[in-house]
């Protein structure tokens, strides 16, 4: 055997000699001696488009990759993208960020779409923004990990997010896809993307906007690539791929820029595949835009502070020492919304609790887990300021109608960052449960899906639905 | 739709080849194709296109078929392999207690632990200086034989009886064992017990006092529990040992063959299959005394003084050997003249190892790479059989810790008239006059008067005039400062505190000494200021005295500081009280006598204060050597000495002990030497009345004699050098073992039950606790739960995991040996959950991936350089006389101009990506495939051509070892036989003893089968029975950051 392999040594130094170089690692082999098999791979690009930041991840089996937009944001977070678009003033080219300050800027581009207000503009702009985002994403991913795609035929898919509330609004989800689709395509081209160029892949007819149909080289993306999640399914990925996942009932609280959305679900699992039961849901005008808004409106103090969505949410002891603000006065001004923000959760757990699910664990005195707190999580950049971070804790010590726990999303470990992992993994978790195969984020069972219980009817049709009966 | 996999086919993911699953629904149709479900071995469930798996065969996939297709396998994939190998195994490149006790890591106690594995008697003589922590040694070694051998069970401790509490407290704390304090008569029932029914964890501690049999106790009837022991010890001899570890604390007591403290050690010895001796003091002037001992540990290697000095010089050659082949400059010739010389010694004519050595390459180009030098030295250490039976650190070698000493005296002026002045000269006539009188010349019983009243003058006065309290404080006294074991004077003290009441106290204002205290007034003065620089200190003030300890706490109260007080009389436990001055804030003094000064740890002070002051240097040393200890977090420990000015305190504190500078240079093992010429010099200064210049005569005189002693042990201890094992090179493994982490951390734990669970079990729950993710909570399915319960009958495992029970446990996994608590389950390495998957693992091929690709920074690594390297890794078992495993790997880097890594080199690099590597997804476009597999034959060549050489090496070794035994086997066997055939002869001659001939002749008979057996089995162990299987293969992308 060993003079076997001796001479397999011998021939090696030799085809070394004659090669007359040596393997480097930046070098790549010869392409004739790679194997020229070309096995496909899945590559899905999980897009939560938000009303201040979008946050991109491209997943495959093995791992999931943040995208950075080094340069195109802050540095202190280079995930998070400012849902802005900036239109060049000359050449109407559409770019992500400028240094001009003759440039159009566009950055409500995602409220026209979830207060259904859209108009065929709102559509283009939005659609131009998203193609430009996915182009930086699939350069960036080609720029860093060419290698390990190389030779491989790529399988698209796209999941974008939609806001709880809006789930179910297949008008909305139309307008997204046809949105995405043309963004794709636009994305895949290597002209600039202009609005005029945009508008050859979107119109509307009668109200209705879809895509057109490539009259170009533009590659398409067949219709079941494009897909949309409500975000709150979505942010779940990643814990319910882990350890901490426990089945039942659950609380999420998604505080944006504008909204404040909160919906009250079960985790359950049927044959492998995860199912939500959305029990109750609302979204509330209650995002930190309306606190800035209340305070810079009442506090007179707060004249110099320029607020902007895009940055973090000062610190209530920023606010009370570098603008001369009492604690108390802060407090006062406060606390209308505190009560506001509070009575909304707190009706939605009670409307649960009466007409939806009257017998959960959490609330029925002949179960074990009664009185022990449901699972809650509280996301968005708004979340972790101090006013709703402060205020969503004494959920914590809450006896009626339930008491909620945070629980922290935790960071998955095919969960990929090209720098170090910022801060607020939380923010990231709606395009890292997005960066899974549609098949795979869950399924959704609508509040519509779900029969109210009359209070006098305990034996309604509700155990045959999606709610186990050990729960009834 | 035609459906190619239906549900139940197991399928694997391409390009992740180590993730398999089975199909469990599908097909769906989608553009990119067929989509099935797939239910994967980490638990998870996922749509799975059908481009991205296939279908595979169960029983696993070869390497190279991988490598062909391209398919590798991930840094899990690593770290599954290595951590299965590592846990079911018993590797001989792990350090198993490393990290998983409760103790700091120190690398110079981890080298017991190394010593006690390679020696060949399974025993070993801890010898290191006081303080280094030898109790803590001797629990990492139980530790490693628990990780090592399921069946270790029954761990005794032998101790002075005063270290009995210490012993169970650092058992249950640092090392998770329930201890249990057993007498005579409870050992006794207790060894009558099965070893295999005892429950995993629990350790016996008893007395050497408690256990001593009574002399004459083989010839007589007598039914003492004692004696009872004995003829226990004596007939299990003859079976297999009921001990599992044997330790035998302060192991100097058992020196004097002739004491029935040794012929405790001997009987002990017999029954136990492994043996740990603690001394501080082995050797003690004689080279006997270190013989002694040894004969104890090893008496079939050590059987008589005769042959001590024969291993010595049999060895020296291979001393010399070992430095040159460590000294750089040293040639090659000058190390095989050396080796040549040890051949011809008559102890190592057979060495199958060194003949095998000798033909070695010793050539320059070889001697040019250190790597080589230290393999040589190890390999000529490993011929020395007798190298590892003793460890030995000094404290001047131990760099973890450092504190500086800062002695101070104070020597109070007396007022020339004063009432202490006067008392002081009163009671120094009066013992003088005594002696004079009663002709008494033994130092014991006329110090403790003098000595009390230069303590506190006071408390002395006090204590006299009540006549009945000096004895028990005489006592303590003579004990500790002399250091003799049993004192029988002790009734004789009365007589001499009379003649000193009756000639000193008539005529005393006892009160004016309390108020004259001028010794006592600098006291407050040096608290006072300590405790103005460092008000959160405390402080430790050591006497002889209780009532000078009464006297302090009354007088530091009335100061407004609190104290404990802690002696032999105080009926709490020593170490509780300890405990609660350290954690009181309201205590800031400890006053205690020597009770403190043994045994405990007092290291969270850093100055004492010595209220009077031994003479015996041994004393002082062990005063400071509570605070100058392991943990001491002070760089300097301040030492003030009281005394009284022109006083034979103060010229033995000038003559003797500041120029023996033993505030700073620890005296070592002279304690009874010490104890003698101490004796004597008191003796001398107390009879005698002698002239300032005749008592400085006489200190001098006894300052040389210790000063001869000292130098003549400096000299015992290099010979005794030679059977002690090169500390450096096994700090050396132990700081590389701990550097790359070869133990196993919790987090290695959680994924390889995790692994486990979510490959073979379903319905089972691992619920991560929300804040700390190494806490857990899981339940098991009932079936899964009863085979757990199962396993942990059969294995003895009882109390140790409620996991078993189906209920639903926190369990937090930390490699660190806990006792179960209620509330968390801690899993370590230990845990029963552990080790029955370890078990279950054995016998059920895993498929773990065998190829992985792996980039990880180098930057930690001086040896590897940047590049793309390719490893095999290989698991090797020798059985012979014992079973040992070795993880080894080669590397080779695919640049051709490079040469293969070394063995260290290689596993470096691999467990260095174990720890921190990354997946290297573009491996099968970086790196050329044909020539990846060229490379990847060439280490799997390189590690069978090491192999072969450590098959020879380990046969060569094993051979040794075997002959080696069935020498000392024999000898054992001639021995026993002989005092037999003594016994029985004397038998046949005294008509009363006729009816012990029989089961005397029983016994010999018994013996003589059991080495029949004996030396079959040895026969059989000689032959080595080697055995290499692969691990895995792969290749790692060294980066430079």
């Amino acid at each position: 055997m060993y003079w076997r392999k001796l001479l397999k040594v011998f021939a090696e130094l030799i085809a070394i000699l004659r090669r007359g170089r040596n393997f480097e690692i930046n070098e790549r082999p010869d392409p004739k001696s790679r194997n020229s098999e070309e096995d496909s791979i899945r590559l899905v690009i999980g897009l939560d488009f938000g009303t201040c930041f979008t946050k991109v991840v491209i997943g495959e089996d093995r791992v999931r990759y943040a995208i950075p937009f080094n340069g195109l944001t802050s540095a202190e977070n280079p995930y998070l993208l400012p849902s802005r678009l900036y239109v060049r003033a000359r050449t109407n080219v559409c770019e992500l960020s400028t240094e001009s300050q003759h440039d159009d800027l566009y950055d409500n581009l995602k409220m026209p779409l979830i207060d259904r207000s859209w108009s065929l503009e709102d559509c283009v702009r939005a659609s131009a923004y998203l193609g430009l985002v996915i182009k930086h994403a699939r350069n960036w991913l080609a720029d860093t990990h060419g290698l390990t795609y190389e030779n491989r035929k790529r399988e698209w898919f796209i999941n974008i997010g939609l806001p709880t509330a809006s789930f179910d609004d297949e008008e909305l989800k139309s307008v997204y896809k046809s949105i995405v689709e043309a963004a794709w395509r636009a994305s895949a081209q290597d002209e600039d993307i202009t609005l005029e160029r945009m508008k050859q892949h979107i119109h509307e007819e009668g109200g209705e906007i879809s895509g057109l149909q490539s009259d170009n080289e533009a590659p398409e993306l067949p219709a079941d690539r494009i897909n949309t999640f409500p975000e709150f399914a979505a942010q779940l990925a990643g814990y319910l791929r882990s350890s901490l996942r426990r089945n039942g009932l659950h609380v999420t609280v998604d505080v944006g820029g504008g909204t404040m959305d909160t919906t009250i679900f079960n985790v359950e699992e049927f044959d492998g595949e995860d199912t939500f039961p959305v029990l109750a849901r609302e979204v509330h005008e209650l995002g930190v835009n309306h606190l800035a808004e209340t305070r810079l409106s009442r506090l007179p103090q707060l004249a110099e502070w320029e607020y902007s969505p895009f940055e973090h949410f000062p610190t209530n002891e920023f606010i009370q020492s570098n603008f001369n603000v009492d604690k108390e006065r802060l407090d006062e001004v406060d606390l209308p919304i505190k009560i506001e923000v509070a009575d909304a959760i707190r009706q939605l757990l009670r409307d649960t609790k009466r007409d939806r699910y009257p017998k959960a664990p959490q609330w029925s005195r002949d179960s074990n887990e009664f009185g022990k707190p449901v699972r809650s999580f509280y996301t968005g950049g708004g979340s972790l300021a101090d006013f709703y971070a402060t205020l969503l804790s004494r959920f914590e010590r809450e006896v009626t109608p339930c008491r909620l726990r945070e629980s922290r999303l935790p960071i998955p470990n095919d969960f990929q960052f090209a720098n170090d992992r910022p801060a607020g993994f939380d923010r990231m978790a709606v395009a890292y449960g997005l960066s899974y195969d549609p098949f795979d984020i869950g399924r959704i069972v609508g509040v519509d899906e779900i029969e109210k219980i009359e209070q006098e009817d305990t034996k309604s049709t509700f155990r045959k639905k999606y709610i186990g009966k050990e729960m009834m | 739709m035609v459906n190619k996999y239906p549900v139940g086919v197991s399928v694997g993911s391409k390009d992740d080849p180590g993730r398999r699953g089975t199909i469990t629904a599908g097909p769906r149709s989608r553009s990119d194709g067929d989509v099935y479900r797939i239910k994967w071995n980490d638990g998870s469930y996922g749509w799975t296109p059908e481009y991205a798996f296939e279908s595979i065969d169960e029983s696993g996939e070869d390497a190279f078929e991988l490598l062909q297709r391209r398919r590798f396998g991930r840094i899990g994939d690593l770290r599954r392999n290595l951590t299965f190998i590592q846990l079911s195994g018993r590797l001989a490149n792990v350090v198993y207690s490393m990290d998983a006790t409760n103790t700091d890591f120190l690398a110079y106690q981890y080298k017991p632990v190394l010593n006690f594995l390679d020696s060949p008697s399974n025993a070993i003589l801890i010898a290191d200086e006081v303080g280094l922590g030898k109790t803590i040694e001797a629990g990492l070694i139980w530790t490693e034989l628990r990780a090592r051998d399921d069946t270790c069970r029954r761990l005794v401790v032998v101790c002075p009886a005063m270290l009995r509490d210490k012993w169970s407290l650092e058992l249950e704390g640092k090392f998770g064992i329930d201890p249990r304090q057993l007498d005579a008569a409870q050992l006794t029932n207790e060894l009558k017990r099965d070893k295999n029914e005892i429950r995993d964890g629990q350790g016996i501690i008893c007395s050497l006092q408690g256990l001593r049999p009574p002399s004459g106790w083989r010839f007589t009837e007598r039914t003492d529990s004692r004696t009872k022991l004995a003829h226990l010890l004596e007939k299990l001899a003859d079976s297999e040992p009921v001990i599992d570890l044997l330790i035998i604390d302060e192991a100097h007591y058992l020196r004097n063959p002739e004491t029935q403290t040794a012929a405790l050690g001997t009987l002990l010895r017999e029954v136990s299959s492994n043996i740990v001796f603690l001394s501080a003091t082995p050797i003690n002037n004689r080279q006997e005394d270190l013989f002694q001992l040894l004969r104890l540990i090893d008496p079939d290697s050590f059987e008589s003084p005769d042959q001590f000095p024969q291993v010595i010089s049999a060895n020296e050659p291979l001393i010399a050997a070992r430095d040159l082949a460590l000294d750089p400059d040293s040639e090659g010739i000058q190390i095989l003249t050396q080796l040549q010389n040890a051949e011809k010694h008559p102890l190592l004519a057979n060495s199958q190892q060194l003949r095998d050595l000798l033909s070695q390459d010793f050539s320059f180009e070889y001697l040019e790479k250190t790597s080589n030098r230290i393999k040589l030295a190890d390999r000529i250490e490993r011929i020395n059989l007798l190298r590892h039976t003793v460890s030995r650190t000094r404290k001047v070698e131990v760099n973890e810790w450092k504190v500086e000493r800062d002695a101070k005296s104070h020597f109070v002026e007396l007022e020339p008239d004063g009432v202490e002045r006067k008392f002081y000269d009163k009671v120094t006539r009066a013992v003088r006059n005594y002696a004079f009188l009663k002709d008494v010349s033994d130092g014991f019983l006329l110090s403790p008067p003098q000595r009390q009243m230069s303590s506190c003058m006071y408390a002395a006065a006090r204590s006299w005039s009540d006549r009945t309290r000096i004895s028990d404080d005489a006592s303590t006294l003579l004990y500790e400062d002399i250091g003799v074991e049993d004192y029988v004077g002790q009734s004789q003290a009365g007589p001499l505190i009379e003649f000193i009441a009756r000639s000193a106290l008539p005529g005393l204002d006892i009160e004016a000494l309390r108020e004259h205290d001028t010794k006592f007034d600098r006291f407050w003065e040096i608290v006072n200021d300590y405790f103005d620089s460092y008000p959160d200190e405390k402080i430790i003030v050591f006497s002889y005295f209780k009532a000078t300890l009464g006297y302090l706490e009354e007088r530091l109260k009335s100061h407004g500081v609190t104290s404990r007080v802690l002696h032999g009389d105080i009926a709490e436990n020593k170490q509780s009280v300890i405990e609660d001055f350290e954690s009181s804030a309201d205590s800031r003094v400890l006053l205690t006598s020597e009770v403190a000064s043994e045994g405990v740890d007092l290291q969270f002070c850093s100055l004492i204060v010595n209220y009077d002051l031994p003479w015996n240097p041994m004393k002082i040393e062990q005063r400071i050597g509570r605070l100058d200890r392991i943990g001491q977090r002070s760089d300097k420990v301040l030492i003030h000495n009281l005394g009284y000015a022109d006083s034979i305190d103060e010229r033995i504190y000038e003559l003797l002990l500041q120029k023996l500078d033993i505030f700073n240079r620890a005296i070592g093992g002279m304690e009874v030497v010490l104890g003698e010429l101490i004796n004597k010099l008191t003796s001398d200064l107390m009879r005698l009345d002698l002239s300032r210049e005749e008592e400085e005569l006489r200190i001098n005189q006894a300052r040389i004699a210790i000063e001869n002693v000292r130098q003549q042990e400096s000299e015992l201890e290099e010979k005794a050098s030679h059977l002690i094992a090169h500390g450096g090179q096994i700090l050396e493994r132990v700081r590389v073992a701990h550097e790359f982490r070869r133990w196993i951390s919790g987090e290695d734990l959680k994924t390889y039950v995790k692994d486990y669970l979510d490959r073979h079990l379903t319905g089972f729950t691992f619920l991560e606790d929300d804040r700390d993710p190494s806490i857990v909570s899981i339940e098991f399915p009932t079936e899964f739960a009863s085979e757990l319960d199962d396993f942990i009958r059969r294995k003895n495992l009882l109390g140790k995991s409620r996991l078993a029970s189906g209920d639903t446990i926190r369990c937090k996994f930390n490699n660190r040996v806990e006792r179960l608590s209620s509330k968390v389950e801690t899993v370590s390495q230990f845990h029963p959950l552990v080790r029955f998957i370890s078990d279950s693992l054995r016998n059920r091929p895993e498929g773990i991936c065998p190829l992985v690709a792996v980039s990880v920074s180098v930057a930690t690594l001086p040896d590897v350089s940047e590049g793309v390297y390719a490893f095999a890794c290989k698991k090797w078992s020798f059985t012979g006389l014992r079973t040992e495993e070795e993880l080894c790997t080669r590397a080779i880097s695919l640049n051709g101009h490079v040469s293969p890594l070394d063995a260290d080199q290689s596993w470096d690099l691999v467990n260095a990506a174990r720890l921190n590597g990354v997946d290297w997804f573009s491996v099968r476009n970086d790196v050329p495939i044909d020539r990846l597999e060229e490379a990847i034959d060439r280490c799997d060549m390189l590690l069978d051509q090491d192999y072969e050489t450590a098959k020879r090496e380990r046969t060569n070794e094993n051979a040794d070892r075997v002959n080696f035994q069935k020498t000392s086997a024999s000898r054992h066997r001639d021995r026993l036989l002989g005092s037999l055939n003594e016994v029985l002869e004397r038998y046949r001659l005294e008509d009363e003893h006729h009816r012990m001939i029989p089961a005397t002749e029983g016994r010999i008979s018994s013996i003589t089968r059991k080495f029949e057996r004996r030396l079959i089995e040895l026969r059989k162990k000689g032959r080595m029975t080697p055995a290499s299987s692969e691990v895995c293969y792969g290749v790692i992308k060294a980066t430079a950051a």
